[in-house]
């Protein structure tokens, strides 16, 4: 990748990195041919063949599904679900076949199967282009999910994730595909949270766009803010939220997405069974509201976080 | 809609004249929208055959359907510009454009995600022996998803008062349906399950006409499922995100002095060649198209005049109780 790349085009070095070292790393989805609506997969197939970069009709299910056998046969599939809304039509081959194959074979296969999806409202198109599913991917066990939040993470999540040998779905945030954002730490290591900003008086755990509005409302806040950035949304890893608590003692978890279930339940619970007699205050959530997301202006502004809401939770957490 | 001497003209001049507004104030809009020019004709002709007690579940491209049934456009532009007017009151936007009141309770914007639903409607409608059809319309690219072929199998199974449209806007592929299907023909896939298919140029209006009329004619008979292909050309305007016009506005005139190759598969350009050639007169058919365009002005001067919904509307209706 190159320094001026953004989120999108990292993603897409990374890719095509990784088809030149490995001719297993094959691309299937709809119109990755010509690149996408995102132009993440653009030039691909100039570069590397349509055998190895293919179209695939609207079929979430079989293409997913199909990727599954791709790499229980030795090949290392990349497959672009365009929104990970479509994943509900594709749930059964990721939940029941991709997540569980290595556990039903008795540990005799792996199954190396990147999934890149994007997630998350703030384009105005509604309750079925618009969900943040993460959550619901890291209720799976078996899968592995990662969220980077720059382009250097974008480009190390999926290295790592055509390099994994079990599913690993790359969930990015809508707001930050074409972001050219760097964070501190951004030369480590996507699979583990990661501390973008140091602070003593309270730990703020954040995802995806959330975590550069996090960075924003630390500079407005009156106590000195820690932000982490989850990066791996699962298998969890709270050991670092544990370390930085041992410092600040009080958490505040932002999640785009409803309440009843979000990514931050189950981080949550992880930090109250381990971690209780670090907390001086109760753990705040700062979710989305529990609502489809809406499509008008008015009403997808008043439905999403802004950096206003996090300062509101840290003087909270403070306060409590 | 007032009663027209050409209501099938009338019908896919309201989805025209309203994509092309649209598309002209294509900065207002928020977020994608996909307009459903060229694929006028095929909703006239559902329009003309629907009766009150039928449900009709659209796609993401579903003004032209909403416009030829005789939606009032205010509200629909209103949906698509996120103000308190539309049917949603912003809180679905172009891609589930609904209108309760003609029998489209609600539109899906997942691929073929709503024509399962279309099948439960009618397994009630049948089940109460109510009289009623579920007409559901989908793209040629849903024919990829397997909940289509599922749908097939069970109206048949069920002998459901279902018709299937498949509105093509795919060029034929060598040897194939389209480039992302290996059947030969689209129709060989309904037929796979025995529900009867047809297919119809829907570049011509009475063709496509025929077509739909005689497949809802069946169905109401109690003959179960129809799937009737209704093929257009592809406009070259539609994009992944938001449509431009290269076309620009289509006059009548276009009819008799083409300026474009496309112009040969526009739906209402061919429907006023064959009103001329029985004789219409032309300056009718253009008081027509002007009375249509200034409804669809007024539409849209009322839509960008309406407030935006409040902010608690987002937050309504997410359970009918607690």
């Amino acid at each position: 990748m190159s320094r001026n790349d953004n989120l999108v085009q990292a993603a897409r070095a990374a890719l095509d990195d990784a088809m030149r070292r490995d001719p297993a790393v094959h691309v299937l989805g709809e119109d990755v041919v010509s690149g996408g609506p995102f132009a993440l997969t653009k030039g691909l197939a100039d570069r590397h063949g349509v055998a190895r970069v293919r179209n695939t009709p609207i079929c979430e299910g079989a293409f997913i599904g199909a990727g599954v056998g791709l790499a229980l046969a030795g090949a290392r599939p990349f497959v672009d679900i365009m929104f990970n809304d479509f994943m509900t039509a594709a749930s059964d081959q990721l939940f029941n076949n991709a997540a569980k194959l290595h556990f039903m074979g008795g540990g005799r296969y792996s199954v190396p199967l990147t999934v890149w999806t994007i997630a998350g409202a703030g384009t105005r198109w509604g309750a079925h282009h618009s969900q943040h599913l993460d959550g619901w991917f890291a209720q799976v066990a078996g899968l592995k999910v990662l969220s980077p939040t720059t382009p250097r993470m974008a480009y190390a999540s999926v290295t790592a994730a055509l390099e994994d040998p079990d599913p690993v779905v790359v969930l990015v945030d809508r707001a930050l595909l074409y972001d050219r954002v760097a964070l501190p730490g951004d030369d480590g290591d996507p699979w583990a949270p990661r501390t973008v900003r140091h602070g003593d008086d309270v730990t703020v755990v954040a995802t995806g766009r959330l975590v550069h509005l996090a960075l924003e409302a630390a500079e407005q806040a009156r106590p000195s803010v820690e932000v982490i950035d989850l990066q791996r949304i699962a298998p969890l890893d709270v050991e670092p939220i544990l370390a930085s608590l041992e410092r600040t003692s009080r958490l505040v978890l932002v999640h785009d997405e409803a309440a009843c279930g979000a990514l931050s339940a189950l981080v949550e619970s992880a930090v109250y069974e381990r971690g209780f007699w670090l907390l001086d205050a109760p753990i705040r959530r700062l979710t989305s509201p529990a609502t489809p997301v809406p499509a008008a202006a008015t009403l997808e502004d008043a439905y999403m976080l802004t950096a206003d809401d996090v300062v509101a939770a840290v003087e909270a957490v403070m306060a409590g | 809609m007032t009663a027209s001497t050409w209501p099938r003209l009338e019908r896919m001049l309201r989805g025209r004249r309203f994509d092309e507004r649209l598309i002209d104030v294509r900065e207002r809009v928020t977020g994608v929208f996909h307009v459903g020019i060229g694929q006028e004709a095929t909703a006239a002709a559902i329009a003309a055959v629907r009766e009150p007690d039928d449900v009709l579940m659209l796609n993401h491209r579903s003004h032209q359907h909403l416009a030829a049934n005789g939606t009032d456009l205010a509200p629909m532009f209103a949906e698509i510009l996120g103000r308190d007017l539309g049917p949603l009151r912003g809180r679905g936007g172009t891609l589930h454009l609904c209108d309760a009141d003609r029998g489209v309770p609600y539109t899906s914007s997942m691929v073929g995600g709503g024509v399962p639903v279309g099948l439960g409607v009618a397994l009630a409608k049948r089940r109460r022996g109510e009289p009623g059809i579920a007409i559901c319309c989908f793209g040629d690219g849903a024919l990829g998803e397997g909940v289509l072929h599922e749908c097939f199998n069970i109206a048949r199974l069920w002998d459901l008062p279902v018709l299937f449209v498949c509105e093509s806007n795919s060029a034929p592929a060598a040897g194939q349906a389209t480039a992302s299907q290996s059947a030969g023909a689209l129709t060989d896939l309904p037929q796979a399950h025995r529900v009867p298919a047809s297919r119809a140029d829907a570049t011509d209006p009475s063709a496509i006409d025929d077509a739909v009329r005689t497949a809802v004619a069946a169905i109401r008979g109690g003959g179960g499922p129809r799937f009737v292909l209704a093929q257009t050309a592809p406009w070259p305007g539609n994009a992944t995100f938001l449509p431009t016009n290269p076309l620009g506005r289509v006059e009548l005139s276009r009819a008799e002095r083409p300026d474009h190759e496309w112009d040969a598969h526009d739906p209402i350009l061919n429907e006023v060649r064959a009103l001329r050639r029985d004789g219409a007169d032309p300056e009718a058919l253009r008081a027509l198209d002007a009375r249509v365009a200034a409804e669809v002005e007024d539409a849209l001067r009322a839509a960008l005049d309406a407030p935006p919904a409040p902010a608690s509307v987002a937050f309504e209706n997410v359970r009918a109780s607690a």
